[in-house]
């Protein structure tokens, strides 16, 4: 008994030990690494500064320098927009990075392709078609690094993969909608083709992008206002809510009498942004009687719509609660 | 008598055996997700999130009690939070100090008429005021009903899907809550995440904001440092990477709101009231067959001050054990239970056996072993054995801890203060170990006599420390 207890203690204490030297060694090993870096990023930042001033000079051969160059020349390629950030674009393929970033892409180590993803849209390099394809990639953060650099190149041959990726939580729900927002117009229709997807988290997120994207979706929105799913219904009426046509003002005056208490709230909201005040008297009844969160969207919408109103309102005794509060808070805001 | 103390042995062996092997591996899986962490850097999606309008707004919620030492730093540090859209709600919980009227002098505070919503029960509240200098805070006074009743009072008030919970004494960096609520951007599955805890304590503050990372100049908060670095980058990690977080901590947890009102909002009766929520929702979730996840993100930080005196910081580690006693109690049919999974199977068996009852087993073992070699019964040999096993597994666990904080994060850039940590690692096993012991052992006994107190927590106050650490 005792030798097992004794073997067990010592099998068990170099166990320990490997498991802790391994660790210490690698935070030693990492730290060479950090430290060259950042000797490399030191030495070679006024020359990419150079680099971007066209004052010369070629982009250096070794792995390291060369990753922290790139890394450098993407970091300030991120500010940078229109012209400059074409010419930048063309600076970087003339001096190889283009083919540098599109080899990397093809790396077998996730990480080297989410940063080469990542850089190809701060450079403004076109390389949609590697992009697009890195949307498959088996890694999550490559697949949104290149929905991201997609969205920044303003890639509309991205829009529909972009969508699909979305459609099947493939990328990151906020870095594939603002990339298709940055994308703008041409990503409308697939969109809202994506309004009757049969997963209602999409049609969500597809009805709230359109709000974001193009006022023409009206009458796509008009549709989707029907919609089984009372999400989705909330997602309609916020996106015609930043629309501001006179057929989104109407949906979403009729969404007010939604059977559902969240969507009419969403409505009410909606209703506040828009300034429209067609149904005034429906809001003071839903401000009044509705459910609680109805009744507090409504009231905040009167306080926007009758900012004067309100405060004289709330002035008279037995005024209405849900009336106070949105008066009291409008008078702090 | 020699079958007795073989028995015992056995017993004790079995336990650093058991514990020894699941944090071996949690090492090597902290190890694992921190590589990754470091690689990912570069092209992590925070600024997406930030700019996405599909980010989600979230509700911060600050329940506070007497802190009008710290409130007003740590109000100021969430004002300067980078997230598109957020609101802060303070729940005064009937603080007998003058916290409210800090915030006041501070934020500029106007009472205003709101309407609860009234899901959730809770003592009264007494005055809801907004601030006039910034309209997304919100101060809440209530009756004292203790933290979780605060919570849920928060939780009546905010508008918003999210909400996060943070400790009145904590300041938060600046991305923090951005870096916190990716999990749930890329997942919508995620209905909880929890950030790392750091301790502020030999920091220095201004504006609520850390300025400077420094070590505590007390042995105590120290020794924290290193419990903290263990329980947070070590277990933390682990535990989160098998689908089994069992804590997310109340210092700085993000929920999803609505999960958390269909649970009925956090458990008034109990002290750990953060641990009881996290393991609810998983029993809740798993029982009903629902697709969710508790994350942990090793990168965003949240400072706290900890206890530097020996009798507050008895008092908060017998807390602690009382409240794990009490999730764990609770949910005790959960254990082995078929649907459960690895939630059942293994988090909670552990957490009985190891996290519950360890403290007993080890303090018993100080007192039996001695006893049994001085008897006669024990060979010396395998009582150094067991003791150098026992210390040594101690030591390296915290090595390894600093060398994963040193390798992911290196908040502590001086080699004086990583051989600080180091030596302190080392010493952390001759008596600091065993006091902490001791105590949640009082808080076992606390738990079964039914004490339900919080006690009192004195803060210094941010300001206060950061002087001293400038000093």
């Amino acid at each position: 008994m005792k030798d097992i207890i004794f073997f067990a203690t010592v099998v068990f204490g170099v166990v320990n030990v490997v498991i802790a030297l391994l660790v210490v060694a690698g935070r030693f090993i990492f730290s060479i690494v950090d430290r060259r870096r950042e000797k490399a990023e030191q030495r070679l930042k006024p020359e990419v500064l150079a680099w971007l001033d066209e004052e010369g000079g070629s982009i250096p051969r070794r792995r390291l320098e060369k990753e922290v160059f790139e890394g450098l020349v993407a970091r300030y390629g991120r500010a940078l927009r229109g012209l400059d950030r074409d010419r930048l674009a063309e600076m970087a393929r003339e001096q190889g990075i283009e083919k540098s970033l599109a080899q990397q892409l093809r790396s077998r180590k996730w990480w080297r392709r989410a940063a080469a993803a990542y850089r190809v849209g701060d450079i403004g390099l076109p390389l949609v078609r590697q992009l697009v394809s890195a949307l498959e990639d088996e890694n999550r953060q490559v697949r949104d690094s290149a929905a991201r650099s997609l969205g920044r190149l303003g890639a509309v041959a991205g829009v529909q993969p972009l969508v699909v990726s979305l459609a099947h939580n493939r990328i990151a729900r906020a870095v594939g909608a603002q990339a298709l927002i940055d994308i703008g117009l041409a990503a409308a229709d697939p969109l809202e083709r994506l309004l009757w997807h049969h997963d209602e988290s999409i049609r969500a997120v597809a009805a709230e992008l359109l709000g974001h994207i193009e006022q023409g979706s009206v009458n796509a929105l008009e549709m989707a206002s029907n919609d089984m799913n009372p999400e989705v219904r909330v997602s309609v009426v916020r996106a015609l809510g930043r629309c501001g046509s006179r057929t989104s003002v109407e949906i979403v005056n009729r969404m007010l009498d939604d059977p559902v208490p969240f969507v009419r709230a969403a409505a009410a909201t909606a209703v506040g942004s828009l300034g429209t005040k067609d149904r005034f008297k429906r809001l003071v009844d839903m401000a009044v009687r509705d459910e609680y969160l109805p009744a507090k969207a409504a009231a905040a919408a009167i306080a926007v719509l009758e900012p004067e109103g309100i405060q004289r309102a709330v002035r008279a005794p037995g005024a209405p609660p849900h009336l106070v509060e949105a008066a009291d808070l409008a008078r702090v805001s | 008598m020699q079958f007795v103390t073989e028995l015992v042995a056995v017993i004790a062996l079995v336990f650093i055996v058991v514990s020894n092997l699941v944090f071996a591996a949690f090492t090597l899986i902290a190890w694992r997700t921190l590589l990754n962490y470091r690689r990912s850097r570069e092209s992590a999606t925070v600024d997406n999130v930030f700019r996405s309008p599909l980010t989600p707004p979230v509700s911060v919620l600050i329940p506070a009690f007497n802190e009008e030492a710290g409130i007003v730093e740590s109000v100021t540090s969430l004002l300067q939070l980078r997230y598109p859209e957020f609101e802060i709600i303070v729940i005064d919980d009937g603080s007998t100090d003058s916290t409210w009227g800090v915030l006041d002098s501070a934020f500029d505070l106007v009472d205003v008429r709101r309407v609860m919503a009234g899901w959730l029960p809770t003592k009264p509240v007494t005055r809801i005021s907004v601030s006039r200098k910034n309209p997304s805070l919100t101060v809440v006074s209530k009756e004292n009903g203790g933290k979780a009743d605060a919570l849920n009072t928060g939780l009546n008030i905010a508008k918003y899907p999210y909400f996060c919970a943070i400790d009145a004494d904590a300041v938060l960096e600046e991305e923090a809550l951005l870096r916190a609520m990716v999990p749930i951007i890329e997942n919508p599955e995620v209905v909880a995440t929890g950030g790392i805890v750091r301790i502020a304590n030999g920091c220095e503050i201004s504006h609520g904001r850390v300025i400077k990372v420094g070590l505590p100049r007390k042995t105590l908060p120290l020794f924290q440092v290193i419990e903290y670095l263990r329980a947070f980058l070590v277990g933390r990690v682990g535990w989160s990477s098998i689908g089994a977080l069992m804590i997310v901590s109340g210092a700085f947890g993000i929920f999803h709101r609505k999960t958390v009102l269909e649970l009925g909002g956090y458990w008034t009766d109990t002290v750990g009231e953060d641990m009881e929520l996290i393991v609810r929702i998983h029993r809740e979730k798993r029982a009903e067959g629902v697709p969710y996840k508790v994350a942990f993100v090793p990168d965003p930080v949240c400072w706290t001050e900890a206890p530097s005196s020996v009798r507050i910081l008895g008092r908060q580690r017998r807390r602690w054990q009382r409240g794990l006693m009490e999730a764990v109690y609770r949910h005790r049919a959960a254990i082995f239970e078929p649907r459960q999974g690895v939630f059942g199977r293994f988090a909670m068996p552990f957490f009985l056996v190891i996290e519950c009852w360890g403290p007993v087993f080890e303090l018993f073992g100080y007192v039996i072993v001695p006893v049994a070699w001085l008897l006669g019964v024990l060979a010396v040999e395998f009582m150094i054995a067991l003791l150098i096993l026992s210390i040594a597994w101690g030591v390296l666990l915290s090595v390894a801890a600093i060398a994963l904080e040193e390798f992911g994060f290196r908040k502590y850039p001086l080699r004086r203060q990583v051989i600080r940590l180091t030596v302190f690692s080392i010493l952390d096993n001759f008596g600091y170990r065993q006091i902490t012991n001791l105590w949640r052992v009082q808080g076992i006994l606390q738990w079964l006599r039914g004490e339900k107190s919080w006690g009192t927590m004195t803060r210094q106050g941010f300001s206060q420390d950061s002087r001293k650490a400038k000093a």
